[in-house]
């Protein structure tokens, strides 16, 4: 697949970037789990937190697939930096873009897209809440244990269930009856993932992003978009364990050679190497079909189906290229493997994801 | 799935599935996140005689069968992967003693392991001899009576919490694996530490450290079996072993395919047909993983040589088993599966090791096909 010259200086804007503002720390903040904000500032410096949105927000004005090269980017670096990058431009800016009200637009966007707020979504898979009707009031119990960009304390998006469907809101960071803690996830712990619990959260017409019960069709919306960046930090975690197996199979001396010259080991290098590229080419054409505007849904769920679950197999064989240092903490591999296993069920399950496939492919 | 287990295996099974769901299971969170030494479980274990599993009757024991080791280790495994890895790691070190060690040794020894009032470790790996166990660089000169160590052993589990460890060691390096012979080495003697503690992706439960020798004398008399042996002691107490780090594969696929199936419940899952070809290939698995092990372990207790490549089956997919079905399990609970409540997570992380230790599984494969090859022409 070939990018265009624009997206090339971009990615190689952002691998710079990448390196110098978060390779340093990833790897403490993520043991720490404590979420990038220096790195973030940076991002939101070169637009990164702004990219698809228009200049008059702000925002950076990027296409599908730029953003999807600076993701794939940044998460080779670390993949919780590609994800509060991903949900904060796909799952919040998006929908407040493409589905609020001018004031909604007026009082987030332009913060958003310059990253003095980080937004966030309540994952629609973890909803355990309740939402009930009192005259012009919506009250909202229960909880959402997958508050992505939790931490950051910023509003998010949150689609509640309502009348047999959805309606999509959006929560102000001081909103009262919300109450946020640390969810404890096995991977991508710098990204601030956090569990909300509502208790008698009372929302106005004010909170409703678009237009009452249109929950589904926003997220239907939003969610080919948060594949393609899903995918591609997906893709990001494989390049890393890719380059980190390949340099150490090069490195390790075991039988007085290195083990790179072992056929299990070249044979796993050759099997990475080609999900990725396969991963690579399925993620750029779902992006350059939503560029072209044409209808990128199967395309990508597709790519974030494929992509995902390669993520899970490449940094299990990069871990077994490693053997036992590959299973300690000093070394990255075990880092992309807990990530790769978040980003494979985001933001939908395998099952859920090839169901989608088959009802686009029946058109049903 | 019966597998025609006679009056005590049954027995053995009741009772350490007890134990495991009264000891292990309030215990493995704690130990899992703080990844410190579950001393206090492994003392209950031992209090009830699981320790007993590993040692012949003659020493206190309840027989030291394989197939008794791999009903244990699937049981603890079942409820944590840790704590059966710190548990198991008494089969690993006292295996040698019982086959290979000098009536003497075997009489100092073995009743206090059997009791648990001695826990042992096995001190093979290098940083340089991982998959290539042979290439030891850890040496032992002979110094009139004595024996004196340098070199260091890495990702040795239950370092520096066992008594007493069976280390490997170069006597001669002009012989390579004929050269390296075994010495029983107790905690404590002079020129013998503990150094770099590796922080785990799993088994956090489980203690892994470096042995470290300085000038470590030793009596002539600790030298185990005897000189240039070593490596033939630890292939063939591998060949041993092996099955119960299968079983603890089995034990972990077990949990998390029971996992499932309660979140699928809860969830009103059991009508998604994806969800049950996930249900029934997880059941179909770990059944035909589990009728392995006991084959193997069956075949090993029989007596005879020539188990090594069985014994590898009985690593080989059963630890494979245990990856594949945490995985699965995490993508049926979906973001659940991810949160540490939900314990699949760790169950993956886990498992993880299993594919690794104790031979990888790319060692193990290699070893299978030369095994199978070799009269072939």
């Amino acid at each position: 697949m070939i990018l265009s010259k624009e997206c090339i200086l971009l990615q190689n804007e952002i691998r710079k970037l990448s390196q110098q503002a978060l390779l340093e720390k990833a790897d403490e903040l993520n043991k720490a789990g404590i979420m990038p904000v220096e790195g973030l500032g940076k991002l939101a410096e070169m637009g990164i937190l702004g990219a698809n949105a228009p200049e008059e927000f702000d925002g950076a004005a990027l296409d599908v697939t730029g953003a999807a090269v600076a993701i794939e980017e940044i998460s080779r670096v670390c993949a919780s930096t590609a994800l509060i990058a991903a949900v904060h431009n796909a799952g919040f800016i998006r929908p407040i873009l493409k589905f609020g009200s001018g004031e909604q637009k007026q009082k987030y966007l332009s913060d958003a897209a310059t990253g003095k707020i980080i937004g966030g979504y309540a994952l629609i898979s973890a909803n355990e809440m309740k939402l009930q009707r009192t005259g012009e009031k919506f009250v909202v119990n229960g909880k959402n244990q997958f508050l992505l960009n939790g931490e950051a304390d910023g509003p998010f998006m949150m689609y509640a269930p309502d009348r047999g469907t959805l309606s999509a809101f959006v929560i102000d960071a001081d909103e009262k009856g919300v109450h946020r803690r640390r969810a404890n996830v096995m991977g991508m712990n710098a990204a601030g993932i956090g569990t909300v619990v509502f208790e008698n959260c009372s929302l106005s017409r004010n909170n409703i992003v678009g237009e009452e019960e249109q929950g589904r069709r926003i997220l239907d919306e939003i969610d080919a978009l948060a594949k393609i960046y899903f995918a591609a930090i997906a893709l990001g975690l494989m390049q890393a364990a890719y380059d980190a197996a390949l340099k150490y199979a090069g490195e390790r001396v075991q039988f007085n050679e290195p083990i790179i010259n072992f056929g299990m080991v070249r044979e796993k290098i050759a099997d990475i190497a080609t999900c990725l590229e396969a991963s690579r080419n399925l993620i750029y054409n779902a992006a350059q079909i939503a560029d072209g505007q044409g209808n990128y849904r199967r395309a990508a769920s597709i790519a974030k189906y494929y992509a995902g679950r390669s993520a899970v197999e490449i940094t299990t064989q990069a871990i077994q290229i490693y053997g036992g240092y590959g299973y300690m903490k000093d070394y990255p591999v075990e880092r992309y493997f807990r990530d790769a296993q978040v980003i494979n069920v985001l933001d939908a399950r395998p099952d859920v994801e090839k169901e989608l496939i088959v009802k686009e492919i029946l058109g049903a | 799935m019966d597998y025609f287990l006679n009056t005590e295996e049954q027995s053995l099974q009741k009772k350490v599935r007890e134990i495991a769901e009264k000891i292990v299971l309030p215990a493995r969170d704690e130990f899992d996140l703080s990844s410190e030494f579950p001393h206090s479980v492994i003392s209950r274990m031992a209090e009830e005689g699981l320790l007993k599993v590993f040692i012949p009757a003659e020493y206190g024991g309840y027989g030291g069968r394989i197939m008794d080791m791999c009903i244990a280790c699937e049981e603890v495994g079942r409820i944590c992967g840790g704590i059966a890895t710190a548990y198991a790691v008494n089969a690993l070190g006292s295996g040698p003693i019982v086959h290979f060690a000098s009536e003497d040794q075997k009489r100092k020894y073995l009743p206090r392991i059997a009791t648990g009032e001695m826990q042992c470790a096995f001190g093979l790996t290098e940083a340089q001899a991982g998959s290539d166990a042979a290439n030891i660089q850890t040496t032992a000169h002979r110094d009139g009576d004595y024996y004196v160590l340098n070199g260091v052993k890495q990702f040795i589990s239950n370092a520096s919490i066992a008594d007493v460890y069976v280390v490997l060691a170069n006597t001669d390096r002009t012989r390579g694996a004929r050269g390296v012979s075994a010495f029983i080495i107790e905690k404590g003697t002079p020129g013998f530490s503990f150094g770099k503690e590796e922080n785990k992706l799993g088994i956090r439960a489980s203690v892994t450290k470096e042995l470290v020798f300085e000038d470590c004398r030793i009596p002539g008399e600790n030298l185990m079996g005897k000189e240039g042996l070593g490596f033939v002691y630890t292939m063939r107490n591998f060949d041993r072993a092996r099955p119960g780090v299968g079983a603890i594969g089995l034990g972990i696929a077990q949990g998390a395919y029971e996992a499932t199936l309660e979140f699928a419940g809860q969830h009103e899952l059991f009508n998604n047909q994806y969800v049950q070809r996930v249900i029934a290939d997880m059941a179909s698995e770990i059944e035909a993983s589990r009728a392995l092990i006991y084959a193997t372990a069956r075949l090993i207790d029989r007596g005879g040589k020539g188990f090594s490549r069985e014994s590898s089956f009985a690593k080989l997919l059963p630890s494979d088993l245990a990856v594949r079905t945490a995985c699965r399990a995490i993508e049926i609970m979906g973001p659940y599966g991810l949160l540490k409540e939900y314990r699949v997570e760790k169950m993956l992380r886990d498992a993880k090791i299993t594919q690794i230790y104790e031979g990888t599984n790319e060692i193990q494969r290699t070893v299978i096909a030369l095994e199978i090859t070799k009269g072939i022409k």
